[in-house]
């Protein structure tokens, strides 16, 4: 069978891109004949645009090469934070032409579809499986969509042994019930907390914590630092984006200055 | 073959690849089929460290004992975005953890090593990857880190202090390194596996050395100060050439200076009638240079163990080394067998002291060979390797 894996991956460090590795290896070590496709450069197969409407159509697209999809949801693959009702209609729409979906996400709560949303029911509704992090996101998704029990499985993390299930594991108890609305109420606190944090002065920002490494430079102190500060800064400003591009030659220029050559040794 | 399947990952393989970790990883290789263990090498299709271009034939070749697997290599475009990005790390800016990843894809990548590997990883014993600084063991050692040993070569860099490699180090199955300073090194950088070892290089000894026929050979008459390896800024040697030819002009250099290797060719105006480039040799005399040479000079502070080092002692042949390498200054105090510099003036001296005292040039000489004999022979480290690999390989065989 031909298997899609969607997901962040190696050699990205972190606990998604290994959940991504670990269900390639279970589809390969099954016989299947697997392509990865991640979001950005890494050892996928290809790398392609998974954010929103752009991530919907390659999906789409793929749907009559493959008989099965794994889709890793995460913020950004496909749906991001603050377009969530965009982007999960595009995305159950780019899973109808599918014929097996599988969908994997690490923390529900995290996901930018609040559980219990109609979005979420339909999306989940969808898949042909669901695999999740732990036994409270399973809890979570079988109180809050009508999925049926046996098309959830939990994963545990690569390389941590899995806790043996407890008893009333499987049907939600009432201790479930209620460990579900509180992480569904957390869930919408997040989501409005990100809603809030997005608006431009709406929210004071964190203080910056102090970064690690050499002391950052002392302000200028003469009329002429002053100057030469805020032109800085406002060349930086003006490039944006393409400031390394930029100011990158340089800086090479400077550390030439300073006696520095030579690019990476082995 | 009855002591288990095992892969070594470098990320160069070939006669004709000039590196340490290179010429540690081929040789381990070789002395474990040699023992019994059946050995896989699974590499990229690059000769270059330059240019990271396929310039082997990919696919499945014998190398003696040896199966050894090319895969191609796929090299971006360099940006601007690339180079100012390592800059900034060479400069020891912060930079981002996206960022680090970008500067990892951006050298090279091998991913149809990673796609074979994620199929057919489970058919080793134990994966040995080397060095830490590339795509495939930053990538790769993520498929199956329970039979992952990396042997890191590392280096005190900047590279090294970024958190993209931190999983390699501490999430491996084990962790091999040639020297206690590297080992300390490792330890100061983050998490460690609880199985990691000092294993120590292999060097070869000749059996014999053609001292006269080299001399005769390449038309050397006068005493000289050998350089062999890679001729690059970060090995010292341009710090080297400049220092050498100053010596010269201040009329206080009584050997000439001779490199063998790879690298750019002298510049015109350091081509004075005392630096000769021998080039690349051959493993005969490349061991006939170093029995030659009145002294062995090692510039480079980025050494993890420092094999040219020890073929100079086997040969008979004192060292002059940078004092800044701890790794070398580890090696010089416990055998007795080097002096080190810590700057252009006592390099020069260095030399001059070695120069004009044959008979405590041979001494020093005398000791390090000592040394390189009781700590670095091949069976010595095998047995080594060989202790690291059954603790790796005893969960599953």
């Amino acid at each position: 069978m031909r298997a899609l894996v969607v997901g962040d991956y190696p050699p990205s460090p972190g606990a998604g891109p290994r959940r991504t590795l670990a269900a390639v290896r279970r589809l390969v070590d099954a016989g299947h004949d697997v392509t990865v496709v991640s979001p950005q450069t890494s050892a996928a197969h290809h790398a392609r645009p998974l954010a929103g409407l752009r991530g919907a159509v390659v999906l789409a697209a793929s749907a009559p090469r493959f008989d099965e999809l794994v889709l890793r949801l995460a913020p950004g693959i496909p749906v991001r934070p603050l377009w969530e009702v965009v982007d999960g209609a595009a995305l159950i729409a780019a899973l109808l032409p599918w014929r097996r979906v599988t969908l994997e996400v690490d923390d529900l709560a995290a996901f930018p579809l609040l559980p219990g949303g109609r979005l979420s029911r339909v999306l989940f509704g969808r898949a042909d499986a669901v695999v999740v992090a732990g036994d409270d996101d399973r809890r979570l998704l079988l109180a809050t969509t009508d999925v049926a029990p046996e098309r959830v499985t939990v994963a545990p993390p690569p390389g941590l042994p899995r806790p043996p299930p407890g008893p009333g594991a499987g049907e939600p108890s009432p201790a479930a019930d209620a460990l579900a609305t509180r992480l569904v109420l957390m869930s919408r606190v997040r989501a409005a907390s990100a809603l809030v944090k997005a608006v431009p002065g709406a929210w004071p920002p964190p203080p910056d914590p102090e970064p690690p490494g050499p002391p950052k430079p002392p302000p200028p102190t003469t009329a002429a630092g002053w100057a030469v500060y805020l032109v800085k800064k406002a060349v930086r400003t003006a490039l944006g984006p393409y400031a390394d591009e930029v100011l990158g030659p340089v800086f090479k220029a400077r550390l030439a200055v300073r006696g520095w050559r030579g690019g990476p040794q082995v | 073959m009855g002591e288990g399947r095992i892969a070594f990952v470098p990320v160069r393989y070939g006669d004709d690849v000039v590196g340490g970790s290179e010429a540690v990883v081929r040789e381990a290789a070789l002395g474990l089929a040699a023992r019994g263990w059946e050995v896989d090498v699974l590499t990229s299709c690059a000769k270059s460290h330059y240019t990271w271009s396929n310039e082997y034939p990919a696919g499945v070749s014998r190398s003696g004992a040896l199966t050894v697997r090319r895969f191609p290599t796929v090299v971006p475009q360099h940006s601007r975005r690339f180079g100012s990005l390592t800059l900034r790390i060479q400069a020891g800016e912060e930079v981002s953890a996206a960022e680090e990843v970008e500067w990892v894809n951006g050298l090279f990548r091998v991913p149809e090593m990673f796609h074979w590997l994620v199929a057919h990883a489970g058919d080793y014993d134990a994966l040995v990857f080397s060095p830490y600084l590339f795509w495939p063991a930053v990538a790769c050692s993520a498929i199956a880190p329970e039979r992952s040993v990396v042997m890191p070569c590392l280096h005190d860099e900047p590279y090294a202090h970024l958190g993209v490699y931190q999983p390699l180090l501490a999430e491996s199955a084990s962790v091999w390194f040639l020297s206690e300073p590297e080992h300390q090194l490792g330890h100061r950088l983050g998490g460690l596996p609880p199985h990691h070892v000092v294993t120590g290089a292999g060097v070869d000894v000749p059996a014999d050395y053609d001292v006269e026929g080299f001399r005769a050979r390449y038309g050397l008459t006068r005493p000289f100060v050998l350089y062999a390896g890679r001729r690059e800024e970060g090995k010292g040697w341009d710090w080297l050439l400049r220092a050498y030819t100053r010596a010269v002009e201040r009329d206080r250099m009584p050997l000439d200076l001779v490199t063998i290797g790879v690298g750019p060719p002298l510049a015109a105006d350091f081509a004075t009638d005392r630096v000769v480039d021998l080039g690349f040799l051959d493993d005969r005399e490349r061991d006939n240079a170093f029995a030659a040479a009145a002294v062995y000079v090692q510039p480079s502070r980025n050494e993890s163990f420092s094999r040219t080092v020890m073929e100079a002692w086997l040969a008979g042949t004192p060292v002059v080394a940078s004092a800044a390498s701890d790794v070398v200054t580890w090696h010089c105090e416990r055998s007795g067998g080097g002096l080190t510099f810590g700057d252009e003036i006592e390099l020069e001296e260095c030399l001059v002291a070695l120069g004009g005292d044959p008979d405590g040039a041979a001494a020093m000489a005398a000791a390090g060979r000592e040394y390189v004999l009781g700590n670095y022979s091949w069976p010595t480290v095998l047995d080594r390797m060989e202790a690291g690999l059954r603790v790796v390989c005893a969960p599953s065989s």
